[in-house]
Formats: structure tokens, sequence, C-alpha cells
């Protein structure tokens, strides 16, 4: 089973390296039949294949004066089939369009959409390409803390196949520009509603939280739910179309690398 | 063998003896090559929808796209939606005009080609005289495709330019090569007059645009995509 997974990235150029860590350990299989995506939404410092990117204090947005050490990415020493695509513009958390824009491109029937902060260890990698999926079926993989601990599904992580993605409508990207609620409408009330679910153990993504880098803050971690909070019950409560104007935006290639 | 994607646009062909002629040639594949062949055809935004009664039971590697927003000749857009939904390495674009015979696909699946050229097969009028080739009727690689920016959607709206503009920016990522292997014209009058030809607006347009590119050149391809609305209307998969 070819699959595609597709991350969005922004400014996550130190779980970036921790995906290339784990890639490196794929068997050759795995690395074949799997195309990773990475799709930087408008990083004001752009992901290239050797990346330079400045270690953030607390001041957001801006760039430069505040950068105080160097983070370093290094896409050439991927393994991996990875192509990574570029947002030109900086539309603020333009996950659902970033997240639209892998799942146009990807060339198999399924793909596996997944917040960056999810790695697919080698061992699932292995499972993934030898699972048995089922066509009108959207699988939930578990995730794990890097301690080992179990954790429930995450709705923003799953698979599924590339025709159900857009036979409904895909992520909605009225939605983008703030924080959140895009999973809870498109995934949790649409695509849950239209497909089956399947939560699944069988293989699982770690999760790396903030703590990988203690003291730098994220550049967008102003998180304010409110205009999406707001957005969604109204989506819901006055049935207000799901938008299927999708890429709002231009983008362009940026780096290929093909096993 | 390789995979291919056959992507057409569809707008209002009044003659279902075209269609039922499209589908008889496509049915004329092997089964080898009908398992390796997705058609992508983009509705876009016809008055009168693809008829999928026809394609219901033929037993092809189909997908239909809607454009439900009616831009005058927004091929590009329906072009770059057909190319953003193909998974092959290679795709042929083409139009409900041109035929695609068994030999050209047999030819496609069994040659070597290169990744960095486009390959256009020579076009034959319905009396069977060769008649050149169609900018846009060619095989060419999705990577180059993406990779130039696919079709330029500001010229979405009125007619022309859109391919000519396209061949421009491919010119400068990679080769093209014309190709005795046939594709078959049909009679213009068999497609119910519906093509009107406004020229004016792309030609001037084209004019500052080529201005602009000598400058900025590749920059200056916009890359917006898809400025519409559309939806997924129907799939079948070879057994």
């Amino acid at each position: 089973m070819n699959i595609t997974i597709i991350y969005p990235y922004y400014m996550n150029w130190q779980i970036l390296n921790k995906h290339i860590e784990s890639w490196n350990q794929y068997d050759s299989d795995s690395l074949q039949k799997i195309n990773f995506i990475v799709v930087d939404d408008g990083s004001p410092f752009p992901l290239t294949s050797r990346s330079l990117v400045p270690f953030w204090k607390d001041l957001p947005r801006t760039v430069g004066k505040e950068a105080v050490e160097l983070g370093f990415v290094n896409l050439e020493k991927c393994n991996a089939n990875l192509t990574v695509y570029r947002i030109n513009e900086d539309l603020g958390y333009n996950i659902s369009g970033a997240k639209n824009l892998g799942a146009l491109l990807a060339t198999t029937d399924w793909i596996f959409l997944c917040d960056i902060d999810y790695v697919l260890p080698a061992e699932c990698a292995k499972k993934i390409v030898n699972y048995d999926f089922i066509s009108g079926n959207i699988y939930f993989p578990a995730w794990r803390k890097r301690n080992g601990k179990q954790a429930t599904k995450h709705e923003n992580n799953f698979v599924v196949e590339k025709w159900d993605f857009w036979k409904n409508g895909g992520y909605d990207e009225d939605f983008a520009g703030f924080y959140a609620y895009e999973e809870n409408y498109f995934v949790s009330s649409i695509l849950c509603k239209n497909l089956n679910r399947i939560n699944t153990s069988d293989f699982w993504t770690v999760w790396y939280d903030d703590s990988i880098l203690p003291g730098v803050e994220w550049p967008r971690s102003k998180k304010d739910f409110k205009r999406n909070l707001i957005l969604y019950e109204s989506k819901i409560k006055y049935n207000i179309p799901h938008s299927k104007r999708c890429l709002r935006f231009s983008w362009d290639i940026v780096y290929r690398n093909k096993v | 063998m390789k995979d291919l994607s056959i992507v057409m646009p569809y707008y209002n062909v009044d003659n279902t003896d075209i269609l039922s002629d499209h589908i008889k040639y496509w049915l004329s594949y092997s089964n080898e090559h009908k398992s390796k062949v997705t058609f992508i055809i983009v509705d876009d935004c016809s008055p009168n929808p693809f008829p999928i009664k026809l394609i219901e039971n033929i037993n092809l590697n189909i997908e239909v796209y809607r454009i439900t927003q009616d831009i005058f000749w927004n091929v590009p857009g329906a072009k770059n939606l057909g190319s953003f939904m193909a998974k092959s390495d290679w795709m042929y674009h083409s139009y409900f005009d041109y035929i695609l015979p068994k030999e050209t696909v047999e030819w496609f699946m069994n040659a070597n080609l290169d990744q960095n050229t486009i390959y256009w097969p020579t076009i034959y009028t319905f009396q069977g005289k060769p008649k050149g080739r169609h900018l846009t009727c060619m095989f060419i690689y999705r990577n180059i495709f993406w990779d130039v920016g696919g079709y330029d959607e500001d010229f979405a709206g009125y007619y022309g330019y859109d391919d000519t503009t396209l061949l421009g920016f491919q010119l400068k990522h990679c080769k093209t090569l014309q190709i005795p292997q046939k594709v078959f014209e049909f009679k213009k009058a068999d497609l119910g007059g519906k093509i009107i030809k406004r020229t004016i607006y792309n030609s001037n347009y084209m004019l500052n645009y080529s201005k602009d590119t000598q400058y900025g050149g590749l920059s200056k391809i916009s890359k917006r995509h898809l400025r519409f609305t559309w939806e997924s209307v129907y799939r079948r998969k070879f057994k």
C-alpha cells in the first residue's frame, strides 16, 4: 500500500529534524511506499534544502533582531521520498490551506494528514504500508507520549482516501487565519459522519510537545480560539455552507527528494 | 509499464455520439493498459453537466469533477484541477475535440520517456491528413507541470493564450518533441459550435504579460490555482 503523509510546517525545524531522524530508520520497503509532503505555511524563514532558522524568544512574527541562535535543517540528509511546498503568503494559522494543498498534490490513493508534532516511528511505518485500508473508512491512529504512554486519538491526524477527502470538500478554508476548529468542523462534523470511523492502535505516532526545546516560544504561540469557535458554531447552527474554495494563496515547490 | 492520467476539460458537448465515440476508443485499449490509465474529466460548469449515465457501466478507471462556478473559458482552471487529481507520474492533457487511439497509448506504455521532455502527438484531421500538433495536447511529466506553476489562471475567463504562456515557461525548463504517434480530430461541426473565440482581452494581456516576464521570469506567473468552487462527482475503478 502506497501512502502519502502530509505535514504542515511553520518554523517547526526542531521537530522536522526529529522526523528526518525517524525516516532515516525506515526499512527500504517503507521508504519506497511512503511519500512525505511537508507544506511550509509561509514561515518567515522559509524551509529550504539547507535552512538556517533562528530560535525565537517571545516576539512572534518579527524577524531579524530577535533571532538569538540559529537552528539548522538539512533536508539533503533525508533518505525518504520527500517533497516540500511553500505557501507564499503568511495567512496566520493556515493549517486548513496547507493540508488541502498537500492533499491535492498527493499522488497516492491513501493520504495520512498529520500535525507536524506527531512523528511516525519506523515500526509503525512498516505497519502502515502493510495495512489493509478499506474504501469508505477513515482511520484515526493512536498516539503516544515520548515516555511511551499511550494516549487517545487526535482528531486532526487521520488516514483517508484522497477521493473521500475531496468528495467531502476538503478542509474549509474559511477557518484559515485563526487557530483551531477546522478539524472539529471538517473531520468531526463532515468526514466522520459520511465515512466509517475506525480508531486503531495498530499503528501510532509519537507526540513531541514544545518541551523539546524548553524556553523557546513558538512564533504563533498566541492561540486565540474565539474567532474560529464563533465560525464553527455559526456553521453548525445556521447551516452556513462548507466553503469549497480551496487554495486561497499562491504556492511553490521548494524541494524534492525521490528514493 | 507506466501509469497515465488523461486530463480532459468538458463543456457542453451537445452531440452525445462524440462522447460515445470517445468511450469506444477508450474501451478498445487492452485490459493491461486500461488498468494503468485513469481518465480525469473536469466539467467546466456546463449548463448540461457531463452525462454520467454514459460511463456508469463501463469498466475503466474514471473520475469526474465539476467546477460549480461558471467562469467563461476556464480551461486553465479545469486542467489545473485535473492535474491536481492526477496521481500518475505522467499525464496526457487533451480536449474532447481529439481522440487518443490505442496505438498511441501502447506507444506511451512501452516508450522510454525523458521526464524533461513534453511529447506532442501528431494530430490528424477527420479526413486522415496530418495537421501538426496542438500546444496542450501533450504527454507531460506531472512534476514538470507543477514546477512551472501549472496553467496561469489569470487567463481564465477569456479565450486563448493560456497554453502559449504555459509553453513559454515549459520551454525554459524542458524540451519538446513532436512525435509521429497519432491523435484524431473530430470535425469541428460535431462539437455543437460551443467554442466562442474572444481573443481581444487575452492578446492585450499577453503583451503586458510578456513584457513583465522579460524581467520577472517565472516569478511573474500567477500561482493562484483553483479560483472557483468544485466538487467530486463520480469515480469508478477498473476491475
